[in-house]
């Protein structure tokens, strides 16, 4: 016993000692090793994991950040809503707008060192369509061939009009075709293109973008690196952070700690305002808040009794306290002024909302809803769900939502779902409640982005439409504003449609809400931050927010 | 003793089938599409019954069953709808990451644990007793995330000495993989520096994980010996004037070891399934927060494949305390050979 102790202490004071003479224990018992201190500028950043870094498989937030920076589109998406050329220096379409043709640049250069061309693009149209996943579902059914015309000429031709398709192609991630093929599994379930390098690019890029992978453990985080040779050039962009980290699966619990010793640069969002307040605290730490394109919704159900009575709808709407949501539960968000974020083009303004927290008004509607004795006697009542991993914050709104109600005489049954049981929920009209809380963020900024997913027919069945709207007259102008080139009139018609959707009153637009961040402004400063404390207008397509090329490392 | 042995091997293959029965239909009939998660709630209708078909989630349960089993003779555990990868490479991954903090944490539950007994029964109903038990019980009912927190804020915050986060620190590359424990892992390269690194991450989750552990094992250890220190034998060695260190070390402590082995084996294995929190709030990539995140996004095969290598590990610690207290106790080796 004593002999196996004597071993075991001798053990721990050999690695003990000699780790003291190796190396030192990191200053301040930080996570970063003494020698990397103060040399590159590094950010650690975290994320929601895991994190997919293939442009064909991944869509969500972490996904989309990691696109953003190791690979080029044909265009880039603006913080005013709007698209610049990025690859593709012009483009034009045919009259009936089904048929585009781009034109590329001739300096782009992968991280391999192969040149760029339009073989690439449509290699990549081609592998994203076949795989299916990620953001496929936005060129499945509309793309229908792709064609490389020339090294820099590359035409799209679609199965339908569309006026908004450069609009989209902000997801298409350009691939090395010649990289990806030289790391394909032969017995992969895509015929000649086995696996078309799926496994491979599960901790690999194939990209032109301005970083790179330099590690990618697929278990915790994606470490990216300058791509020093990026076609874009860095003689503008000094301060650029030489390597991202982008960690995955931080607690809560340890955000705070690992802050505030220099683990972390930034929080992520999905803290709550109590835990912002306790890192705005922080020495050097400040808050970002920034419109990510997402607006919160309660989607009524309006095939099932009561919603399925526009009266219903309306008193709900009016007996909503949109001022306590976005000071209270979405610090910084703004109220909502229909189903297309406020302020992007097509939207609606706030004189042009009616629905405002009104408790005369809502008791007024439900006057005239031939429920109203039912749910005042408590024989109907309505069922909400919210989504049990939204955390406190729509856990508060539901219970704010039933006060509202409850003031009226109206029974709430609140129930939390998991978001998965919410989905298989959202499949039948029955098995639909009432009302149910989600939060909506479009692939792509456009009014159709918005319009297209939420209220036409066709997503119906899915958590997207749980409004069941199956409104003949919105699907036809929704189609018609998607084939219309001209962006003013296209607008118009976004407009229409919200104002028609305004009367009908299918969903609570509750709030357009904004992504909160605390970050270490005594470290770095991003383009966000900035926008956000000059008080800029600004919007970010996902991941867009993250776009490290633009951000500054002080010191 | 060997037919004993291999009778409880049968009985616990016997357990792992039926509980491999149970894991199966248990997540299985958890809500959630599990190709719709896979793939994201966008993904085209298509795509999604392409990939229930390949995962044989379009068939009946007892024919899913089948597939399953059929795979795992294979060695095949199937392929994880959050990791993309085969199950058998998560695990290889994940499942020395947990074993490493588990065996750190059952070398503190086991020398602490003794400690604290020993000394709980030599000063037996005075103020040091007094002291270790108030401890013990705190340890006991108290949770682990709530000594996470508790470390965290004094090891990281107030004095900060230790990470809190991963296996090891940034710009350290991780050792060459050759038996996945980090720390002999670097040793065995000759990298003390990396071993240091490493087991400096170790040690708060660790120290967290043992504590409900230590509490257990030194009230347990402390009853055992207060009660054998009324035995004849004890009262005759203290007539023969033998220290009392050496007494309760040497004579006292082996034949109290037994409810001590049993008890403390098994917190030790339910180390392996049961760290899902202090995994989670260290940002520690085991085994335990592999299946809390599989749990979470319905990976089915991730989470009847976890469950599994945990069953397996609760009973091979099962069969091997049998054997253990059989050498340490005649009365149950002989009791059994007979």
């Amino acid at each position: 016993m004593k002999r196996a102790l004597a071993i075991l202490l001798a053990a721990l004071m050999l690695i003990g000692i000699a780790g003291c003479t190796d190396n030192p224990p990191t200053p301040a018992g930080t996570d970063k090793p003494a020698e990397t201190q103060g040399k590159p500028k590094a950010l650690t950043i975290p994320v929601d994991w895991p994190a997919y870094i293939d442009p064909g498989v991944g869509s969500k937030a972490a996904d989309c950040i990691s696109f953003v920076n190791l690979y080029d589109t044909l265009v880039f998406p603006n913080s005013d809503a709007t698209i610049s050329p990025m690859v593709a220096e012009s483009w034009e379409a045919n009259d009936d707008c089904t048929e585009y043709t781009f034109h590329l640049r001739d300096d782009v250069v992968f991280h391999s060192g192969n040149k760029l061309t339009a073989k690439d693009v449509a290699f990549s149209m081609n592998r994203m369509l076949s795989v299916g996943e990620g953001f496929a579902y936005m060129y499945a059914g509309l793309v229908q061939s792709v064609e490389a015309v020339d090294e820099k000429t590359v035409k799209f031709t679609l199965s339908s009009s569309s006026g908004l398709f450069p609009n989209l192609l902000i997801r298409l991630y350009i691939l090395d075709e010649a990289t990806v093929m030289a790391n394909i599994a032969k017995d992969g379930a895509y015929g000649e293109f086995g696996d078309y390098g799926k496994n491979w690019l599960l901790t690999h890029d194939a990209g032109s973008g301005p970083y790179k992978v330099k590690e990618m453990i697929t278990e915790e985080h994606l470490t990216m690196e300058k791509y020093s040779d990026y076609w874009m050039g860095w003689s503008d962009k000094p301060q650029a952070p030489d390597t991202v980290k982008l960690l995955g699966g931080v607690d809560t619990a340890s955000m705070k700690t690992m802050m505030a010793n220099g683990e972390l640069d930034a929080s992520d969002d999905a803290q709550t305002a109590e835990t912002y307040a306790a890192l705005d605290a922080l020495e050097g730490v400040e808050i970002s808040r920034a419109p990510i394109g997402v607006n919160f919704n309660i989607m009524l159900n309006t095939k099932l009794a009561p919603t399925d009575d526009v009266h219903v709808r309306k008193a709900i709407a009016f007996a909503t306290d949109y001022d306590t949501i976005a000071n209270d539960i979405y610090i910084g968000s703004a109220k909502a002024t229909g189903p297309i974020q406020k302020g992007m083009a097509g939207s609606l303004s706030d004189e042009e909302c009616p629905y405002k927290y009104d408790l005369a008004k809502a008791e007024e509607e439900l006057k005239q809803s031939p429920y109203y004795n039912d749910l005042i006697s408590g024989a109907m009542k309505l069922s909400l769900t919210y989504c049990s991993e939204g955390g406190a914050q729509q856990e508060n709104l539901a219970l704010l939502i039933q006060a509202g109600m409850a003031s009226l005489g109206v029974s709430v049954e609140i129930t939390g779902k998991p978001f998965a049981t919410m989905m298989t929920d959202a499949q039948t009209v029955e098995t639909t409640p009432n009302a149910s809380f989600v939060a909506f963020a479009p692939s792509y900024l456009d009014g159709s982005g918005y319009l297209k997913n939420r209220y036409h027919s066709s997503s119906c069945g899915t958590w997207e439409q749980m409004e069941w709207l199956q409104d003949a007259e919105i699907d036809a102008l929704i189609e018609q504003a998607m084939s219309t080139m001209d962006q003013d009139a296209r607008n118009a018609i976004y407009k229409e449609i919200s104002l028609k959707l305004m009367d009908i009153c299918p969903t609570v637009w509750m709030a357009d809400l904004a992504s909160s961040s605390a970050y270490r402004a005594d470290h770095f400063i991003s383009p966000v931050a900035e926008m956000f404390a000059a008080g800029e207008a600004f919007i970010f397509a996902m991941g867009y927010s993250c776009y490290y090329r633009d951000y500054k490392i002080l010191g | 003793m060997i037919l004993k042995i291999l009778k409880r091997v049968v009985s616990y293959l016997l357990v792992l089938l039926g509980l491999s029965v149970f894991v199966f239909i248990l997540v299985r009939v958890m809500p959630g599409d599990t190709a719709r998660l896979a793939l994201g709630p966008r993904a085209p209708e298509e795509t999604v019954q392409a990939l229930r078909r390949e995962m044989h989630l379009d068939k009946s349960i007892p024919v899913q069953y089948y597939y399953w089993l059929k795979g795992i003779l294979q060695g095949d555990l199937g392929t994880s709808v959050i990791s993309k990868r085969p199950i058998t490479e998560d695990i290889a991954f994940y499942l020395p990451a947990t074993v490493e903090l588990a065996l750190l944490s059952a070398i503190f539950m086991a020398t602490f644990g003794i400690l604290l007994g020993v000394t709980a029964t030599k000063y037996s109903e005075k103020w040091p007793d007094a002291i270790i038990r108030v401890l013990s019980y705190l340890g006991i009912v108290a949770p682990a995330f709530l000594w996470a927190v508790l470390a965290m804020l004094l090891f990281a915050y107030l004095i900060p000495i230790l990470p809190v986060s991963g296996r090891i620190s940034a710009g350290i590359a991780p050792p060459v993989t050759r038996t996945g424990l980090y720390i002999v892992d670097y040793l065995l390269q000759g990298n003390f520096a990396g071993a240091w690194d490493a087991f400096r991450h170790l040690v708060m989750p660790a120290i967290v994980l043992s504590f409900g552990g230590i509490s257990q094992s030194a009230r347990i250890c402390r009853a055992s010996m207060v009660s054998n220190m009324e035995k004849p034998y004890a009262a005759a060695e203290r007539a023969y004037g033998i220290p009392e260190n050496k007494i309760l070390y040497k004579y006292l402590l082996k034949p109290s070891l037994n409810s001590f082995i049993s008890v403390t084996a098994l917190d030790i294995a339910m180390l392996f399934g049961g760290a899902y929190l202090v995994e989670s709030i260290f940002n520690y990539p085991g085994l335990s927060r592999y299946g809390l995140t599989a749990m979470l996004n319905k990976d089915v095969f991730a989470v009847s494949a976890v469950m599994l290598v945990d069953g397996v590990i609760v009973i091979g610690f099962n069969l091997v305390t049998d054997i253990i207290i059989s050498f340490l106790d005649p009365r149950i080796r002989y009791s059994s050979s007979t």
